[in-house]
């Protein structure tokens, strides 16, 4: 009678045994299948990386703040200057060291110490052709990305997701953002022309002219929204344009949005404006459709910028410019949901 | 040359080579000494089977060892030219950027940063091209009847200067915020990510440039004594001096093109040589100049690449350290350097 309960436990202790091997048995070709993966970057290039990607350099900051979100911020072991200024980014992130920045220049040696699987950062622009002949020159990876509008954030989403071996991760974020996006832009394209309002995206500079956002990826969202961006209209080519008050008397916009990247900056944009008597002749500023959005990333509530932010920008912007259509969207209920899912270590 | 200047002159002529040796054990990256040596050496290996070697040798011969040459190179450009274009203008605040070559390769890399596409050596190109273009103008606006006096050749190039600062300026007022900001930091001069690509562009003409100035640095003390003088002395006086401007223009434009714009070195180090070695004779300013102006370069850029664990503008410290050090200069000669 009591060798019975001994049986028992021995029994137990060898399923607990042989269940614990077989599940290491199970588990080991999983880890030594495969050594390396093919990825094909945003420049269109075919990168062999190593695996696992366990030390990332990441040279932009939205990058930076996409790996944050996907729970992969303990493998970026450095970063550039840009990065230090954004609240988004998490503080270990920040005390990284800084290996420069993409407009003057990277050090080497600094990045090389580091032992990166890869480096990750933009291209087209500033030394980025020069550092990544050189970073290549001393075998390691560059893995190049790009976005110019929505979709393209989605792709480097599900980019960085295949680099760091978080897919899961990077497609539940992609279908966060995906669907709250298209039903903005679904909506947004059933309404008639009668009723989309010329708007004008723009900064006011310190000398009065103003810097509109034209042929850029926030002044499609204009469009993406239900208005008509008259400086897109106006310079189909330019990114942004600059134009004086006259064109702006000209072109009467119907909304005019100003941003700025502190509610101090915005607020010296205010008091140039209110100084000034020729915006009082606006039609925008006497039907009181003057706004002010936050952008980039150097404040909290500033949405509109690179990254999954950048849906929240959207509602804001399709709040202000159709209000009729958009006036029930909850903001802060999405950005609430975002930032408590995604912006979470 | 006395006893005494003789070994001075010697001593200046060597430098490069410990400072040079020096340079390659500095950086953010950390090889122990003996690796450096060991490495230097070749052949002796003192880990056969550590995979860090590689790594090692990468860094010293991928990454320091061509900055280490352009420095070297960047230095000899800069102030030999100084030292030349001081003779030849009798003037010693003129450096090689009084003939707008610095405006001209300014403006040759924001127009290349903001209208061409983003490929490798395009914006060398364009900046090597415009100073060379800023000098033809500064040349032919300065000539009157077959002559290009030193007067009007200064004035050519303030003119010519500011006419293409000014098309600078529009660039970048137009361009967008992002191609600002690389034609501004263009404008500060670095060598963060120069290869060897950007040894072997510049290299071979400023060597060559170099030993066309070098063989004229006789030529150079005749004309530093004036027209009437040199032509006394049988010296085809417009000729020469067309010779030597065309030749500084392409040391100095062939390293502005790769580097940006790095001020001063043309400035302070003749003048200090001339202090140093107690004479303007060019036959030995020029050799001791090129010394010094490599020295100087190179360890303006171990700093800028070990001090911080990114990079700063080199063209920011030559200026730092070289604007103090000129006043210092000119204190300590109660105003002036330049003894003839």
């Amino acid at each position: 009678m009591r060798s019975k309960p001994l049986i028992a436990i021995l029994a137990l202790v060898l399923i607990v045994i042989s269940a614990g091997l077989l599940l290491t048995l199970a588990n080991v070709p999983g880890e030594t299948q495969q050594s390396s993966i093919t990825i094909q970057d945003m420049s269109g290039r075919n990168i062999v990386l190593s695996l696992p990607v366990s030390r990332v350099v990441i040279l932009n900051s939205y990058w930076n703040e996409i790996a944050s979100t996907l729970g992969v911020s303990d493998r970026i072991v450095g970063i550039d200057k840009y990065t230090l200024s954004s609240v988004y980014i998490p503080k270990t992130v920040k005390e990284r060291p800084v290996v420069g920045d993409l407009f003057s220049g990277v050090n080497l040696e600094t990045i090389l110490s580091l032992k990166p699987d890869a480096v990750i950062m933009d291209f087209g622009y500033g030394k980025t052709a020069d550092i990544i002949k050189s970073l290549e020159s001393i075998g390691i990876p560059v893995i190049c990305m790009y976005s110019n509008n929505f979709n393209d954030q989605l792709n480097t989403i599900r980019l960085l997701g295949k680099v760091f071996g978080v897919e899961a991760r990077a497609e539940s974020l992609v279908n966060f953002l995906e669907i709250r996006h298209s039903i903005i832009v679904a909506t947004a394209s059933k309404i008639p022309d009668s009723e989309r309002p010329t708007v004008l995206l723009c900064r006011v500079e310190k000398d009065g002219l103003l810097t509109a956002y034209g042929n850029s990826t926030w002044g499609k969202i204009v469009e993406d929204t239900g208005g008509i961006n008259i400086a897109l209209r106006n310079f189909p080519n330019q990114a942004w344009p600059k134009i004086n008050l006259e064109t702006l008397l000209a072109w009467d916009p119907e909304i005019i949005i100003i941003v700025g990247y502190d509610s101090l900056g915005l607020q010296s944009q205010l008091d140039l404006i209110m100084k000034s008597n020729v915006w009082n002749n606006l039609k925008a500023v006497k039907e009181s459709r003057v706004y002010t959005v936050l952008i980039g990333s150097r404040t909290e509530g500033a949405y509109l910028d690179w990254g999954p932010r950048m849906l929240i920008g959207e509602m804001e912007l399709a709040k202000i410019i159709q209000p009729k259509y958009f006036g029930d969207l909850n903001v802060d209920v999405v950005s609430d949901m975002l930032f408590s899912t995604y912006y979470t270590q | 040359m006395p006893h005494q200047r003789k070994s001075i002159f010697f001593l200046l002529l060597l430098l490069p080579l410990p400072v040079f040796l020096l340079s390659l054990t500095v950086g953010s990256y950390h090889i122990p000494f003996e690796e450096v040596l060991a490495i230097l050496v070749g052949g002796i290996d003192p880990h056969p089977s550590f995979s860090q070697t590689q790594i090692y040798r990468d860094v010293i011969f991928m990454i320091r060892l061509p900055r280490i040459l352009l420095s070297l190179l960047g230095g000899i450009a800069l102030s030999v030219s100084g030292a030349s274009l001081q003779s030849v203008f009798k003037n010693p605040l003129v450096d090689s950027y009084i003939l707008g070559l610095s405006a001209g390769a300014g403006l040759g890399a924001a127009l290349a940063i903001a209208f061409l596409p983003n490929f490798v050596g395009l914006t060398q190109l364009s900046a090597f091209s415009f100073s060379f273009l800023a000098f033809m103008l500064t040349y032919f606006v300065a000539r009157d009847r077959g002559q290009a006096s030193t007067v009007s050749l200064v004035l050519a190039g303030v003119i010519v200067t500011a006419l293409f600062s000014a098309a600078l300026s529009m660039i970048k007022f137009f361009t967008s915020p992002e191609k600002l900001s690389s034609v501004v930091y263009w404008l500060m001069g670095s060598m963060a990510v120069s290869g060897w690509d950007e040894v072997l562009q510049s290299g071979p003409l400023i060597l060559f440039a170099f030993l066309i100035i070098g063989l004229m640095r006789w030529r150079l003390n005749v004309l530093s004594m004036g027209d009437e003088e040199a032509k006394s002395l049988g010296i085809n006086v417009e000729r020469d001096r067309l010779v030597i401007l065309l030749t500084t223009t392409l040391m100095v434009s062939s390293f502005v093109s790769v580097s940006g714009i790095i001020g001063w070195v043309g400035l302070v180090i003749p003048h200090l040589v001339r202090m140093l070695m107690g004479t303007p004779d060019n036959r030995i300013v020029i050799p001791i100049s090129a010394s010094l102006g490599g020295v100087f370069l190179l360890l303006a850029d171990d700093v800028a690449r070990s001090l911080t664990s990114y990079e700063l503008p080199v063209g920011v410290i030559t200026t730092i350290i070289g604007a103090p050090f000129f006043l210092y200069l000119l204190r300590r000669r109660g105003g002036s350097t330049w003894r003839q």
